[in-house]
């Protein structure tokens, strides 16, 4: 048996599968790729894989983590040759290395966020934007759950925020880049920070596109 | 993807419905071909995409270098709401062209309830509703499907039926329609020529006159077109087109697995099954070719599950062989059998073996009524014994929980034949309490589905009444209030739903305008209860002075002409007339392997028939 860590990317069409339905495709696809995988004991038998971190529907990843245990006997140029041709359009597997650290280690998420909109001058925007997350408190709506019931909770995001820049593209989209926590305990989205840009700054944008560019450990490396 | 479509993407709850790009999806340059074809499902996505019809068109289609085939799905309420806004018309999965841009819009017809979707979907993508209002060759619009078997509602809107099987007409009928449109011929010359070919209905091409009495008088020809129109038959399954991919969507869809299918047709003869005759005769196809399609598709899909499917998977005659020889190689790969549409009276030990096998999932049986007296007026052809040896076997197998199926308001029914229901359901549970090596310390529980009785054309109950809203609803709450405890669980279908299915069931062509102005208040969806409005319904029909109840409620004569009448589906009428009087006397007809019943369904397979031994 080996435990094997699967770095892939989900861009263009792929972003709009949701994070159940991404689990079932992988499933599928290492079942086409015929690659030997574990299956957890039990009644109802399921292969052995795992996600570093639920990636949410609409956002692009560029190196997503999946963790999966399989039998002996192939290498991990095979194991990523044969799954890249079972993979479909928007999901490509960018490498298949040994799990040097655990998953759960993940603390951190780093985004690039593009914004495309004309109401108001690019440098306006920016230094509008710059403005905000300068604030001591910018709170923000998070829903979560206490058991079965949803709760409005309130989060100051100027707390979270780390390393943030923004300026203007070439393509004249204002970009943003920043680190969010995301671990198992809790995590803060991007969308709570681009729906609160639009709302104070009373926008409705042409389109946003996030993308995650990697995961962060605790100690700031790159989980890999 | 057009940025307007990216934008109403992010809006909605499932934009995986609407994306396409799934794995195994066709991706053709649509100018590299003579003719596009949209394939179109009256519903959601999840729906559409597990219907199996689809799948085999889809892929025979595209497998021709002059066609492309696109799937068109009806878009969800938030969808529509966003494609409303933005200013969409509704466009195709593959390329996300406008359907008004198609050659030919072909739109499956799997259950009445979604004849007012069909005119939503034409009318969302900027294709005119009614067929004379289409001139040109382009934005042809054909239906097939088993409601294809009395199109008569939806013949205003509707350009060509296709009546039967599709594997082979529909080649033929592409063949037709490339030749015409590289002529330049007017839509009225293709269809002229069009109905030369065997399972070819075009409605525009018969006039229907009426009595007084509000009965069809006569259903003449005009143009050429045949006085009867016959349904088209694949008579070799195991050589029929059979798809070696499927796609295999993102999101969860109804069913969402391999599908297989055993054979076409079946034995039974329950008179109510409208399946049960339209499919006839039987044609099985091989184990070895099942066994051979089930693998390859695994393979292409990744899927761990296969569904055998046909009308009822035990009457198989080589069920035992195949599921041994698939049992071997799905086992090592985690992939689950099921088999849906079991029966009662042969369901054996050995059976039960081979499902122990394969991973455990529920068991449903269909005895459909609850008293002997009318199970033999319907034709189910089982027992009491053998409801209750089943179950027995079923207990010993580790099973605790069953599902039965039952149905009210079938014809000839009595307040007694309700309370046989539940006094099967309460025998039922003590069997199991009887049974030694049942599972131990579970309770039984016995899941009662009851739905109501819709007659329906090409059965022998084609001539009956169905009971009214009224008394379908008192037969429900009565049977519902005669539950008690929690083993037997009871759960009721919609009862307004049922009656205006039976109107499209059995109507005519003067239902056409109604659709139209139900479509036009806003009436679509109406198979979702969430989206349901009868009382807009029952308004339209008021308003244009036609009397639902005149369809569904009223008992026609042999002798009146029925609006499907002009078309051959195999069976004949004088069979079901035979049918019809052995149920009033609760007589049994018995299957197809002992004793031929003389259907008449083998004219149209050459005298052909799986059924004979």
């Amino acid at each position: 048996m080996q435990n094997l860590r699967i770095c892939f990317s989900k861009t263009d069409d792929a972003i709009y599968i949701s994070h159940l339905d991404l689990m079932r495709c992988m499933q599928r696809a290492i079942q086409r790729a015929n690659i030997p995988i574990c299956f957890t004991e039990g009644f109802n038998p399921r292969p052995v894989m795992n996600f570093a971190m639920p990636l949410s529907i609409f956002i692009e990843g560029q190196r997503e983590i999946m963790d999966i245990r399989i039998m002996d006997g192939l290498s991990h140029e095979d194991v990523k040759t044969r799954l890249q041709s079972a993979m479909p359009p928007g999901l490509n597997i960018i490498s298949v290395t040994d799990q040097k650290r655990k998953a759960s280690d993940v603390a951190f998420s780093k985004y690039k966020i593009e914004i495309s909109q004309d109401k108001m001058p690019k440098e306006t925007f920016n230094n509008a934007v710059l403005e905000l997350i300068q604030r001591p408190e910018l709170l923000a709506e998070k829903i979560g759950k206490q058991g079965k019931n949803k709760v409005v909770k309130y989060i100051n995001l100027t707390e979270h925020i780390k390393d943030f820049k923004n300026w203007t593209s070439n393509d004249g989209n204002n970009v943003i880049t920043l680190t969010l926590p995301s671990n198992t305990q809790f995590g803060v989205s991007p969308t709570l920070l681009t729906d609160k840009i639009c709302e104070e700054l009373k926008l409705e944008p042409e389109y946003i596109h996030i993308t995650r560019k990697c995961l962060i450990c605790e100690d700031g490396e790159e989980l890999v | 993807m057009d940025p307007k479509i990216e934008r109403a993407l992010t809006k909605v709850q499932k934009p995986g419905r609407y994306t396409g790009g799934e794995l195994n999806s066709c991706q053709k340059d649509p100018n590299s071909v003579d003719i596009r074809f949209a394939f179109c499902f009256p519903d959601t996505y999840e729906i559409g995409m597990s219907h199996l019809g689809m799948k085999i068109l889809y892929s025979l289609i595209n497998e021709r270098k002059d066609s492309y085939c696109e799937r068109v799905f009806a878009p969800w309420i938030d969808m529509e709401e966003q494609m409303e806004k933005e200013n969409i018309k509704l466009f195709s999965c593959e390329t996300k062209t406008a359907l008004d841009e198609f050659d030919v819009i072909g739109f499956t017809l799997q259950y009445e309830l979604s004849f007012s979707t069909i005119l939503s979907m034409l009318k969302q993508g900027g294709v005119p509703l009614l067929s004379k209002d289409r001139l040109g060759l382009k934005n042809l619009v054909v239906a097939g499907g088993p409601c294809a078997s009395n199109p008569e509602p939806i013949a205003d809107f509707i350009d060509v039926f296709q009546l039967g099987d599709g594997e082979e007409l529909m080649n033929d009928f592409l063949d037709l329609y490339k030749k015409h449109k590289k002529l330049g011929s007017t839509k009225e010359e293709f269809l002229k020529e069009a109905v030369k070919i065997e399972g070819i209905y075009v409605p525009s091409f018969y006039d229907v006159t009426y009595k007084e009495d509000g009965t069809i008088e006569a259903v003449t020809p005009n143009n050429g077109a045949p006085k009867i129109v016959k349904k088209r038959v694949v008579s070799d399954m195991d050589t029929a087109h059979y798809p070696d991919k499927f796609i295999v969507p993102y999101i969860e869809i109804v069913h969402d697995r391999v599908v297989t299918e055993l054979f076409r047709g079946c034995i039974r003869g329950c008179r109510f099954c409208q399946a049960g005759f339209l499919y006839r005769p039987i044609r099985e196809k091989s184990a070895d070719v099942i066994n051979e399609q089930a693998r390859n598709l695994c393979n292409s899909t990744g899927y761990d599950e296969i569904s055998l499917t046909s009308l009822s998977t035990s009457d198989y005659t080589e069920i035992q062989p195949l599921l041994s020889e698939m049992i071997d190689w799905t086992g090592e790969r985690k992939i689950n059998i099921s088999l849906p549409s079991l029966r009662v009276d042969n369901f054996s030990d050995e059976l039960v073996e081979k499902l122990k096998l394969i991973r455990k999932s529920g068991l449903t049986f269909a005895p459909e009524a609850g008293s002997q007296r009318l199970r033999d007026a319907i034709n189910k052809n089982i027992t009491e014994d053998e409801i209750m040896s089943t179950v027995r076997i079923a207990f010993q197998g580790g099973w605790s929980t069953v599902k039965l199926y039952f149905m009210l308001g079938l014809p000839t029914e009595t307040m007694e034949d309700l309370d046989a229901i539940l006094d099967l359901c309460r025998k039922i549970v003590t069997e199991y309490y009887h049974t030694p090596n049942r599972p131990k310390g579970r309770p039984v529980q016995i899941n009662v589905s009851a739905s109501s009785f819709v007659p329906k054309p090409f059965t022998p109950f084609q001539w009956e009444p169905q009971d009214t809203v009224e008394v379908l609803e008192e037969k429900r709450e009565y049977l519902k209030s005669q539950v008690m405890g929690t083993k037997i669980r009871m759960s009721a279908h919609k009862i307004n739903t049922v009656f205006l299915e039976a109107v499209f069931a059995r109507g005519d062509r003067r239902l056409s305008p109604v659709i139209l102005e139900a479509v036009n208040r806003g009436c679509h969806f109406d198979s979702w209860d969430d989206q349901f409005q009868f009382d807009t319904w029952m308004k339209v029909f008021d308003d244009l002075g036609v009397d639902p109840k005149f369809y569904a409620n009223r008992r026609r004569d042999y002798e009146e002409v029925l609006p499907w009448d002009h078309l051959d589906f195999g069976v004949t009428k004088e069979f079901l007339k035979r049918e019809n009087e052995k149920s009033k006397e609760s007589k049994t007809t018995p299957h197809c392997r002992i004793k031929c019943a003389a259907c008449g369904a083998n004219r149209l397979n050459g005298g052909n028939c799986d059924a004979k031994s």
